[in-house]
Order: structure tokens, then sequence, then C-alpha cells
């Protein structure tokens, strides 16, 4: 192996120090991989916008998992390559997902329950349509006026506020009533 | 059958796409012969250009300071998510129409969906890629029956609406990005409002 490389044949080289690390665990064996993945790795991190500072250990990572995994490579299923690609992607997700922690969550389903704002998609067919014109009739006039104005014409709070001369707190206060006025209604339909 | 796009594999793929959005190939990709080989294909040349990088000038004592690090635990690489949307709770959202959100991720959500026949998601549209995935029944989206494994993909921006068809309740996983839905109809934006959705 101290031998220089021959460059066309680097998936074979790979693949023979792989195969020799995971049977004699020595540092020449991993040199060859690791040089070989390590500042293509960099520059693979880089492109997939990982902070400059935590490249260094992405790369590291991958590379460490390559020689403690290296018996569990399986080369019928692609080539070094491909399985070092496989694990640099799985850290690239890993510190993304890591980087921004508190804004990923998987939900349990007992957090559902709670009285946060929940889904933000669908709704309403006609029925449903038909039954919130119904709700909506027994507003009072204003009340009616500021509903459709927010949701019809997509007025601000802001600009509710200033088209209405009234100040933006109690805007915010009116449009609250109303919501759990109508939603207490719904209870009541469902 | 209803795929994913090319485009959609390809991201999927290099590890791109959103947590949801992602969940949403995987589940499909599992239990589809066509698609495994195309991600596995895609994959590969992945990696061909992994190695095509010219690579980065690296400190001198890089390869030490590795190896200095081989007794300290690493980070496990991430698996892909198995979700357990069979045992979802769901809430009721609209008249026939259940839903449950399964993950958050930044303005990405991942929603088990379960809707009767004859039900209505009304004419909107989103920001980012819309991704629905039909578990169980059947719907129907401009024309065109969605069956059970298939994909249905609306991209940003465009406009759409949804009926369930059949005589079973059709469950299906939606991943939507780019925050709410934008309802065209008013009586709908109000529901979304009064309903919390």
């Amino acid at each position: 192996m101290d031998s220089p490389i021959d460059p066309t044949n680097y998936p074979a080289v790979l693949l023979e120090s792989l195969r020799s690390l995971a049977t004699q665990p020595e540092e020449r064996h991993y040199r060859v991989v690791f040089d070989y993945f390590y500042p293509k790795l960099v520059i693979f991190f880089r492109v997939r916008n990982i902070p400059s500072h935590r490249i260094e250990d992405c790369a590291q990572d991958v590379l460490l998992l390559v020689w403690r995994k290296a018996a569990a490579f399986d080369p019928t299923r692609g080539s070094v390559a491909v399985w070092v690609f496989t694990i640099a992607r799985s850290i690239a997700i890993d510190t993304f997902r890591r980087e921004r922690h508190d804004r990923y969550e998987l939900l349990d389903n007992q957090a559902l329950r709670s009285s946060e704002p929940n889904p933000e998609e669908q709704a309403c067919n006609a029925e449903a349509a038909a039954m919130l014109r119904a709700m909506m009739q027994d507003l009072s006039f204003q009340d009616f006026e500021l509903l459709s104005k927010a949701y019809f014409e997509d007025f601000s709070h802001s600009q509710l506020a200033q088209c209405q001369n009234r100040p933006l707190g109690t805007i915010k206060s009116r449009l609250r009533r109303i919501s759990i006025a109508l939603r207490a209604q719904l209870e009541g339909i469902r | 059958m209803h795929h994913p796009s090319p485009q959609l594999l390809l991201a999927y793929a290099e590890g791109t796409l959103p947590e949801p959005h992602a969940a949403i190939v995987h589940t499909h990709a599992r239990h589809c012969g066509v698609c495994r080989p195309a991600i596995h294909a895609a994959v590969e040349g992945m990696a061909q250009a992994l190695e095509a990088l010219s690579p980065a000038s690296v400190p001198d004592d890089i390869f030490k300071r590795t190896i200095q690090r081989l007794d300290q635990p690493v980070m496990q690489p991430s698996r892909p998510l198995i979700l357990d949307w069979k045992n979802a709770r769901t809430r009721w959202v609209a008249p026939g129409l259940r839903a449950s959100r399964l993950i958050r991720q930044d303005n990405s959500s991942l929603y088990l969906l379960v809707g009767q026949p004859g039900v209505t998601i009304p004419q909107h549209t989103h920001r980012g890629l819309e991704l629905t995935l039909v578990m169980r029944g059947a719907f129907e989206d401009g024309g065109t029956i969605f069956n059970v494994g298939d994909i249905a993909e609306s991209e940003a921006g465009s406009s759409h609406r949804q009926t369930i068809v059949g005589q079973e309740d059709c469950q299906s996983l939606l991943a939507i990005s780019g925050g709410r839905l934008h309802f065209a109809s008013w009586p709908a934006k109000i529901w979304q409002w009064v309903a919390r959705i």
C-alpha cells in the first residue's frame, strides 16, 4: 500500500483499503480512504451551507463512522463512494436539524390535544360555508364589517385601526371576542 | 400510479427536502418498486458528484487530529422517520374532515387528514411545495383520481381543490411548506381563522 496509487483505479483501491481496515484496524489502511474523501467532504458540507465552524467536525464525523463501521460495508449495495455519501448526507441532515433544534419537533399525539393553535390546513365545504354564513348573521353590523374587512379585503390589523379610527388594541380584542363567540357556536355544531 | 417527480426524487436522495416532504417520499418509496431503484440511482449519481468535487486544501495535522478522536463518541446518523400515523389522534377541523399534525419543522408541516366521501378542500394556493400521499381511499384533484400510494404534487403558487371520492374515508398525509394555506374564498378564510386550522 505504500506504492503510489494509480488514480484511474481508485474505486478498487478504496474497496481494498476498506476491507483491510475491517479486518486489521490500522492507520495505513485508513489513511488511503481518509486522504481521498476528507478534502472532498469539506467541499460537500460547504456546498450544503453547513456553518463554516461546523464543517471540520462534520467531515471528521463522517470518516470516524467509516472507520467504525468498516466491517458493516456491503459492496453488493454500491461503491465505497456511495456508502460515504449516504453517511455524509445523514450527518448533513442531523447537523442542520441540530442547528435549528428548537424549531423542529416530531409532535406526539398527546401534544395535539392541547389548546394551542393547531393544524393550519384545510377546511370548509359548501355545508360549512353555509353554517358559517348563518353564524355570521348573528353578528352585529359593526362586528360583521370588521370581520369581512379583515378576511374578505385582507386589511391588516393596523389598517383596520386606522380606518375605524380606533386603537390597535381595541381592534385586536374585538376580533378576538368575535372569534371566541363564533368558536363557541362551532363547538355547538360539533 | 402517480410517482414523485424526478426533481422530488433527486432532492430526497440528496437529503435536502424538509422533513415532512422527505417522510412522504420515504413512505411512498418503501412500497414502490419503481421509485426505490430510481432513488438508488440518484444516490449513485450524487456519490459520483461527491467524488468529482475538487478537493479543498486541508490542515496538515487533520489526519492526526481525527485519529485522536477515534475513542470519542460520534453522532449517529439519523434514520428516516417511520410514522405511526395509524395511531395518530385527529381533531375535528370541518364537517367530514379531521386532521392531526405529525411533524412541524420551521414553516413546514406534515398532517394526517381523514375526510369522508364527498368532502372538498376548497380552492387554495400555498407559498411552498405541497405533497399529498394517499394512505387509504381516494381523492380527485383537477380531474385526476389519486388512489392508495399515489403522490399528488402541487407547485408553490399553484391553485387547486381536492374532493374525496369513492365509498370509504380517505386518509392522506399532507406535507406543506411556506406557512398556511391561502384559501380563495372568504368563507373559507374565516373558517380557517375560527376553527384554528
